[in-house]
């Protein structure tokens, strides 16, 4: 049992599951309008492909994927496009709730590519939270060999239950949307990590398995200990393999899924059925009947909390205090309940000011090293934050502010109730904004030097075409006075000539060895440097030649002047 | 006999040292052979710090000029798109002091416009700009790219008709970022002045 | 994903965990000391009461001082009562009923200057209670030399107190001293056995100084327990406590003394829990703070077994003090999933 091996740090929070994993799961009522952002996935926001007025079927597509990272967005419900805006398109329904879907696949003997197309088509996204496009994942064993798919079902975020109840309902679904993954990826096995505070779902899987499963699935039960469900933790924890800073699960042969993105997949490919719905756990003091509900993607958030018995009067004197979306630990708060529900949203929390009360105000830092202790990564939090709010960055590069998860586990400790993970955030984004503007410097540097080499060999041709012409109208070599000198510079245009030219082969070098090394990487800059280097080239060959042709071969030109 | 002797240990002495210095020497050779660096360090990083506006507003045609300048001992404070940052990073990298700049720092990052309808295609811009950021042809509209537009001004003054305006550069969804404020009463206040307080300095 | 208003959910985290804000951390502190100074106020008298009471008393008007001056808010200072601990931990270091002056004077140099003036709480590169001793140590060697025998629980001396002169009732140079003392200035012709033979100090002061360090002890079990501290300090100041003066004394038992001797007189205990685990001052990671206590430890032997002074916890701690940028430095942890690279070689 590969279960023994563990991350460093971790909290215990409260968990509050019970309030929202008593009842069972239901859908929630169709909503007469849903409001459908066009980026409800990491990457580039999707491109509208239907236009005000347009009627739309559930599963239509309504917005397509738009470069490498993106993913399609499809109607929620049947009626008329509303509104089509640059962040969002909003459908009127007809309350009919007619399905346009897909031809089903048997995956049992589908190709590879009809169902990577088919996931693509159909929006899938991660839906754990970071809305990575499930086409695009499945798509790293072209550069990488998988051997294991991780079902992340550890869900160590108090509150949520999403998971929980979705393996209750769907063990036998979630199990064979991961045995489609792991056939696309070509995985040996499958783990299945979950928490052991979900002893409903665990039992569900286990009967699930005793059918028996094409590709070995393996269950393991891991203490609940937050951030479990972090993905490098839980692959730590499961199968002892440390994913490298800056990379991704692939690099260690892993591939994780969460239980609704896998049902997501199924239904997909063996219904046909696009991404328009998804669980979502709604939960809070101030609500009456929290649970986890199907929601249509675009459903008002406010609507959901309404139907779910938001400020009831039932529930004196328990009222609103806020809204947070995601968990507690690393969700972020609603400012307004006016927005819709995403492909990320998975838990909705209407929590009463007693129940999630603001903390209080931050006091000094006094290097208890509590949040040290608790990092899931094995930072230093403490020095991070110091040089943080220093700004320090080439300290904040050695602590490895990179490799930072935002877990808040450090915040969650701190007895100086310091928001630290802001101050991470906060630096990181300034990090990342630095290293936009010098790559913007440094690309302008190139095509600055670009045109300055290109101006040089116009230059050179224009003088050689004026020299021609010279030559030609007085057809005698004009060398005559600057003989020696014309030597010296003869030679020094040829060492200019072997230096071009050298600098044209280290160009093309970079640039072949970097398109080697990571063919994601932009080559732009690569290919404007070796483009200079060919400009400047040009540019000493014609110097050259035309010295050469001033300048007869013969190494003593005093003798043939007049 | 105590000549010889004499004679002997200066010997040993000139010997010594000399073999001392031949060694060292022989050694540091060695290392500065081995250790080299291939880039030219200063101009480069100086090149590098710069933020390749390509302006000239330093009076020189271009940001690598200018490092070439500044490694010569020209001022630190004749960039203004760089601004102060600019200034306190190239003082910290020569070990000068800073001093205030010269002229007055940009805002908020520009891009040149065309409108369009104005232009009537006389090309001058396109060889105005150091970066090639402007498309067209003579007699043929044309326009700037704005991703490599870096927002020199240069194009401003050749342009027969003024249909060039700088506006602000717009920046993707994805780049965005919230202001996050910090609470107000803090002790952490402190660190307002110098920010990280004596800890940044400690480690 | 969008990271809007992050500090509202952090806030928003759910009550209970497991740390106690800084505030309750430090009275956890101050409770742990009580064993301590009842323990000394039973053997030593009133006096040590009187100490910590003006010491505190102290470093609270101090502390308010210099926040008034410095335009900061005083209630969330002073309630993190970080002032109240220095103000105890430097009273129980004053030999019993110092002079009011010497407190104040000492408490002076412990908040204003080695605290305040380098940024307040959590900016002190040095532990504040021990600058504060090492001053008066230097600067008033009389004073601070002269312990009081033990005399049960009479008021001794608490007039001088007031008054601000030395207690005159007692005073013979031995009869004024501790036992680190008496056996540092026993002379070099003195052999170990011989000194103690010759029953230089008064009835049950070495049993005194005993129960004293071992209800520091008990406290700073206490404080390990609760997790206000961690034990990476003391265990390893502690250790490598015992390590060298076995070392020492095994090398000449008939001048050096022995490691129990050292464990159990002087200020080994209390600093090892309560001086040198200020987390402030101490190195931060977990691979730092085990190099700090052993640090301490060593320093502590070797400058009572060869040093000037006869016992030396506090420019022991003040030395590792400076150390500590050093140590963090060279101690940061290996993040999981960073390549194994030397401590220190990080780009």
């Amino acid at each position: 049992m590969p279960s023994a091996f563990d991350f460093p740090g971790g909290v215990h929070p409260p968990e509050r599951k019970q309030r929202s994993n008593q009842v069972a799961l239901i859908d929630a009522a169709l909503p007469s309008r849903v409001t459908l952002p066009l980026q409800q996935h990491s990457g580039q926001p999707a491109t509208p492909c239907v236009s005000q007025g347009d009627g739309v079927k559930v599963g239509s597509v309504i917005a397509k994927r738009e470069g490498m990272i993106s993913s399609n967005v499809h109607a929620s419900i049947s009626g008329v496009v509303a509104e089509v805006s640059a962040t969002h398109i909003s459908i009127d329904g007809d309350g009919r709730d007619e399905w346009f879907r897909l031809p089903p696949l048997a995956w049992q003997q589908a190709e590879p590519q009809a169902l990577l197309a088919r996931l693509n088509e159909s929006g899938i996204v991660g839906l754990g939270g970071a809305g990575f496009p499930t086409h695009i994942k499945a798509r790293v064993v072209e550069q990488h060999a998988i051997h294991t798919l991780v079902i992340n079902a550890a869900e160590c975020e108090p509150y949520i239950t999403a998971d929980d109840l979705t393996l209750r309902h769907y063990s036998n679904e979630v199990l064979e949307g991961a045995q489609i993954i792991a056939r696309l990826c070509g995985a040996a096995q499958i783990i299945i990590g979950i928490e052991d505070n979900k002893p409903d779902a665990i039992a569900a899987l286990k009967q699930a398995l005793s059918n028996g499963q094409p590709i070995a699935v393996e269950l393991t039960v891991i203490p609940t200990r937050y951030p479990s469900g972090g993905e490098h933790q839980l692959i730590k924890k499961l199968l002892d393999l440390n994913v490298p800073s800056g990379g991704l699960p692939a690099d260690v042969g892993v591939l994780c899924h969460n239980p609704g993105t896998l049902l997501a997949v199924l239904h997909a490919v063996r219904d046909g059925q696009p991404l328009v719905s998804r669980v979502v756990t709604l939960t809070g003091e101030a609500i009456a009947q929290p649970g986890n509900r199907w929601v249509r993607l675009g459903t008002s958030v406010k609507e959901l909390l309404e139907q779910a018995g938001l400020n009831h009067p039932g529930l004196n004197p328990a009222a609103l205090n806020q809204v947070i979306q995601g968990g507690p630990m690393m969700g972020s708060p609603l400012r307004t309940l006016d927005t819709p529900v995403t492909k990320l949203t998975n838990c909705l929390i209407a929590a009463t000011i007693a129940e999630l009360p603001p903390g209080p105000p931050e006091s000094p830092c006094i290097r208890c090293g509590e949040c040290e202790s608790v990092c899931p990564v094995a930072l230093l939090p403490q020095q991070l934050h110091w040089y943080a709010r220093a700004q320090d960055d080439a300290q904040l590069e050695r602590y490895h502010l990179s490799d930072c998860i935002e877990c808040g586990a450090c915040s969650y400790v701190c007895p100086s109730h310091i928001a630290l993970v802001d101050d991470y955030r906060d630096a990181k984004h300034r990090l990342r904004q630095q290293h936009i503007e010098t790559t913007k410097a440094e690309h302008a540097k190139h095509r600055f030097e670009f045109r300055q080499a290109r101006i040089a060999r116009e230059e050179a041709e224009k003088q050689a075409r004026k020299e021609a012409r010279q030559a030609q109208s007085r057809r005698t070599p004009s060398s005559s006075a600057s003989a020696s000198s014309g030597e010296t510079d003869l030679r020094g245009l040829r060492i200019a000539h072997a230096a071009a030219k050298a600098s044209v082969r280290k160009a093309e070098k970079n640039l072949a060895r970097v398109a080697q090394q990571d063919p994601k990487q932009p080559l732009d800059d690569l290919e404007t440097q070796l483009a200079t280097a060919k400009e400047n080239l040009n540019a000493a060959e014609l110097q050259l030649t035309q010295a050469q042709q001033q300048s007869p071969p013969n190494p003593a030109p005093s003798k043939e002047s007049p | 006999m105590s000549d010889s002797m004499q004679l002997w240990s200066i010997l040993s002495a000139i010997g010594v040292l000399t073999g001392l210095g031949l060694g060292f020497g022989a050694l540091l050779g060695v290392v500065s052979e081995r250790f080299k660096r291939e880039d030219n360090p200063l101009v480069e990083q100086i090149d590098a710090l710069l933020p390749q506006t390509q302006c000239g507003q330093c009076g020189y045609p271009g940001c690598r000029p200018y490092a070439e300048a500044i490694n010569q001992g020209d001022a630190l404070n004749k960039c203004p798109p760089g601004g102060e940052a600019t200034i306190h990073a190239l003082a910290d990298l020569l070990g000068r002091e800073p001093e205030p700049l010269d002229g007055d720092a940009p805002s908020e990052a520009k891009v040149a416009f065309i409108r369009e309808a104005e232009c009537i295609g006389c090309t001058k811009c396109i060889q105005a700009c150091p970066v090639d950021a402007i498309i067209g042809a003579a007699k043929q509209m044309h326009t700037v790219i704005e991703d490599e537009c870096t927002g020199c001004d240069l194009c401003l003054d050749p342009c027969p008709v003024d249909c060039i305006d700088m506006l602000p550069r717009s920046s993707p969804l994805t780049q965005w970022q919230p202001v996050i404020t910090p609470s107000p009463d803090l002790i952490a206040s402190d660190q307002q002045g110098t920010p990280g307080g004596v800890h940044a300095q400690r480690v | 994903m969008s990271m809007m208003h992050a500090s509202q959910v952090n806030d928003a985290k759910p009550t209970g965990a497991n740390v106690p804000p800084t505030a309750s951390l430090m009275r956890w502190v101050i409770i742990a000391t009580l064993p301590g100074i009842a323990t000394m106020s039973y053997f030593f008298g009133l006096g040590v009461l009187s100490n910590v009471v003006l010491a505190a008393a102290f470093g609270l008007a101090f502390e308010a001082a210099v926040l008034r001056l410095r335009r900061r808010p005083l209630h969330t200072t002073l309630n993190d009562s970080s002032a109240l601990v220095t103000g105890v931990l430097l009273g129980v270091s004053l030999p019993p009923a110092s002079p009011w002056w010497l407190i104040g004077v000492g408490m002076i140099a412990a908040i204003v200057v080695a605290k305040q003036l380098y940024g307040g709480l959590g900016q002190n590169p040095f532990n504040p209670a021990m600058v504060g001793y090492a001053l008066l140590l230097v600067s008033f060697p009389t004073y601070m030399t002269l312990w009081a025998p033990p005399q049960g629980l009479l008021p001794s001396g608490l007039w001088a107190q007031i008054a601000g002169t030395l207690p005159t009732a007692q005073l013979d140079s031995l009869s004024g001293a501790t036992p680190l003392d008496a056996f540092k200035h026993k002379g070099e012709a003195v052999m170990a056995s011989e000194f103690w033979a010759m029953n230089p100090l008064p009835d049950g002061t070495l049993s005194a100084w005993r129960w004293v360090a071992l209800a520091w002890l008990a406290g700073g079990l206490l404080l390990v327990f609760k997790r206000i501290i961690s034990w990476h300090i003391p265990v390893a100041m502690l250790g490598s406590m015992l390590l060298l003066a076995t070392l020492f004394y095994l090398s000449d038992p008939s001048h050096f003394a022995s490691p129990l001797f050292h464990l159990l007189t002087g200020a080994a205990l209390f600093g090892a829990f309560f001086i040198a685990t200020d987390p402030v001052s101490a190195a931060s990671s977990r691979r730092g703070k085990l190099i700090y206590g052993a640090g301490i430890g060593a320093l502590v032997i070797i400058i009572r077994s060869v040093g000037g002074y006869p016992d030396a916890v506090a420019f022991a701690v003040l030395l590792m003090n400076l150390g500590v940028p050093l140590l963090d430095m060279y101690s940061v942890p290996r993040p999981t999933g960073q390549p194994k690279t030397p401590p220190g070689e990080q780009p």
